[in-house]
């Protein structure tokens, strides 16, 4: 019997029993939904995971490590940081900036420049940590997401873009109201002339115009090198120079007395791809730099999140198992109720396979009807716990919240497959009672 | 055409502990174009012989010859085929499909076979018409009277062009009148040439088609008669039916 027939077959025959086949079909529907709503939650954090270290461009960069970043890393243990401990490391100063730039795949160098300011308008003041920031991080997130005004127009110039807090901490409800006011900036400085008795710093006190506000965004949303407050690169390093707030050594203390000038805490180094990556970085290393990439933390990520789908999958798996029960049950049942039926059309020419094949096709239909409504239920639950989660978010000033549910093409086919075919094993065991019925007696019978 | 021949046909039944003997040894020889009855009381063996002939029971011993192909050698492949190309069957109670229609039902034979649904079709609607059913096609069984119903399994039973017609019964769930058409049926069929053998209680109302009617007893042939011959042969009394 050709397939086509054995199908209309089995269709014809569940459409007898409706009923019975809509609630069996609701027992997959249920197990497939559960299924696919835990693992697209999976599949989501691991999207999102994902996506945000590739638009943080984590994968295409690395920071060489001053002492002080390279001790706190190794505190984490993480391996890349381990070499920083040797005497012959190199001082993270432009010369080395330099020197990297010139490495063959190195798109861009920037030292992380940043120190402690107090902020002030008029009566209100806010002590925070300002960075220098050049242009190449206005595609980047979180700048790229300026509702407020807009990002820094260059590496000079009297511009600053405020956080939405720290604009309130100066007084501006809202937040926004800051774009195109003037502030004050106080940073210390290394007095030139210390006499005996006064402490070797000095306050400054400079003008900046607000020239934008960062949207509230979740802390993976945003670049972890690049966030907070920014002034230009080139004004940051001209205060950073002569500013000792950062220092974190005594050596590096008496290098700047010592008028060396001031070392790093870390360089940003951004390259081609993950071939150069790999590249550059061993040369750097080889120089006796200490070097971190998150890169190297890829893999621990991805097998953490497969284990959470393992596990999300294997609960929904239980659901399915239930139901497949079920459906074994009701075409066992199915079987018993149709004993004549199968012996009239083994009596009229119909073959052990072919009865077998027509149980089985029931199978296959209530797994395939039940996986799809399924991922239609559990695709329109996630969607509804999306619109729920995005309330919640918005309602803390969180712009563009995450989508914590992913449905990839392997999900929606795996879905549908897992659902026919523990169908489909659910039914061998009926389907070949059917196809060992006796015609003889199963005539009698009736 | 070919010939079917039964050589020492044995059929036993395991009954518990006791084995029940259905049908023991019997032998005979159906000619292509005859029109056979069997008869016999309830037991003796006469449906039985209508299955191994049918190919839905395996004989115990002997041989079953259709042509050359013995049917006891056969797999249960094999067995379907024969089922579904040499012989048609036609049951007492009429066991149709009861959520099928009279055209599907008469359809599903040769859907066993792979035809194509727009032939089988065509063919369905002219054995239907054949047998006077043509304004029943999308009646369901529940809906057909029991003479109709019969109607409906000769057709289906000639879905496939079988040689041999098989028949258990085919009025003894009839009433009389409806008996008589269906009677009508089968000696049109068979003045068409097929073969046709037939098990029946009611005699008398067979009798004047019947080539030849064989009769049953606990199991044995028990004795042949060619109706309109005084000649009668056998081991019993002829006189008894």
């Amino acid at each position: 019997m050709p397939w086509r027939d054995v199908l209309q077959m089995a269709w014809r025959n569940i459409g007898q029993a409706r009923l019975r086949f809509i609630l069996t079909c609701l027992g997959v529907l249920i197990a497939i939904s559960t299924l696919v709503a835990l693992v697209s939650f999976g599949a989501g954090l691991r999207q999102q995971t994902v996506e945000n270290l590739e638009v943080r461009e984590v994968f295409t960069s690395f920071q060489i490590l001053g002492p002080a970043r390279a001790q706190s890393f190794r505190r984490f243990r993480s391996p890349g940081a381990e070499n920083s401990a040797s005497s012959a490391r190199p001082v993270l100063d432009q010369e080395l900036v330099g020197r990297v730039a010139a490495l063959d795949g190195v798109v861009s160098v920037q030292p992380d420049i940043r120190f402690a300011v107090r902020l002030e308008n008029g009566e209100n003041a806010h002590l925070t940590r300002v960075r220098g920031a050049g242009p190449h991080v206005a595609p980047l997130s979180p700048y790229s997401k300026i509702t407020h005004g807009r990002f820094l127009s260059g590496t000079e110039g009297a511009e600053i873009v405020l956080t939405g807090r720290v604009a309130r901490r100066l007084g501006f409800e809202p937040a926004e109201q800051a774009v195109g006011k003037t502030i004050q900036l106080l940073t210390d400085r290394l007095k030139q002339d210390v006499s005996d008795g006064d402490l070797p710093f000095e306050t400054v006190r400079l003008s900046y115009q607000v020239v934008g506000v960062l949207p509230r965004l979740l802390p993976n949303q945003t670049n972890p090198f690049f966030r907070g407050v920014v002034i230009p690169l080139e004004e940051a390093r001209r205060l950073w120079k002569e500013n000792a707030s950062g220092m974190t050594s005594l050596s590096g203390l008496s290098s700047l007395e010592e008028g060396r000038g001031r070392e790093y805490d870390s360089i940003d180094v951004r390259v081609a791809d993950l071939v150069s990556l790999e590249r550059v970085r061993e040369e750097v290393r080889s120089w006796g730099a200490a070097t971190f990439a998150i890169v190297d933390q890829m893999k621990r990520i991805q097998e953490a999140f497969l284990v959470l789908e393992v596990v999300l999958g294997v609960l929904g798996g239980i659901a399915m198992l239930v139901a497949s029960l079920g459906i074994a049950n009701v075409l066992i049942i199915s079987v018993m109720e149709r004993r004549q039926v199968i012996g009239i059309m083994k009596a009229i020419g119909g073959t052990d396979r072919d009865v077998r094949r027509i149980f089985l096709a029931e199978a296959g239909l209530i797994g395939f009807s039940g996986g799809v409504m399924g991922l239609l239920a559990g695709w329109t639950l996630t969607r509804i716990a999306t619109v729920f989660i995005d309330r919640y978010f918005q309602s803390n000033n969180i712009l563009n919240p995450p989508d914590l549910f992913a449905y990839p093409l392997w999900l929606v086919a795996g879905a549908i497959g897992f659902a026919v075919g523990l169908s489909l094993l659910s039914g061998v065991i009926p389907a070949n009672r059917a196809s060992r019925v006796d015609p003889v007696q199963a005539l009698r019978q009736g | 055409m070919e010939s079917l021949r039964v050589e020492n046909l044995t059929k036993d039944y395991p009954m518990g502990e006791r084995v029940v003997r259905a049908l023991d040894g019997v032998s005979l020889e159906v000619v292509p174009g005859e029109f056979l009855g069997v008869v016999g009381r309830s037991g003796s063996g006469k449906s039985t012989l209508l299955n191994l002939l049918a190919g839905l029971d395996r004989p115990s011993s002997g041989s079953l010859w259709i042509g050359d192909r013995d049917l006891a050698q056969m797999s249960p492949d094999q067995l379907a085929h024969h089922r579904q190309h040499t012989v048609g069957m036609v049951f007492q109670f009429f066991h149709l499909v009861p959520t099928l229609t009279a055209l599907q039902n008469v359809e599903l034979p040769m859907a066993f076979t792979g035809l194509s649904p727009g032939m089988r079709s065509e063919k369905a609607k002219s054995l239907l018409g054949d047998v006077g059913l043509s304004h029943r096609l999308d009646h369901i069984p529940s809906q057909l009277s029991g003479g109709e119903q019969q109607r409906v399994s000769i057709a289906r039973s000639l879905a496939n062009d079988p040689q041999f017609l098989l028949a258990d019964e085919p009025t003894g769930n009839l009433d009389s009148a409806t008996g008589k058409e269906i009677l009508e049926i089968f000696k049109q069929l068979h003045g068409e040439g097929r073969t046709v053998i037939c098990v029946t209680h009611e005699q008398d109302l067979w009798m004047e088609c019947l080539d030849r009617v064989i009769e049953l007893r606990d199991g044995r042939l028990f004795r042949e008669e060619r109706p309109g011959s005084s000649h009668a042969a056998g081991n019993g009394d002829p006189g008894e039916q």
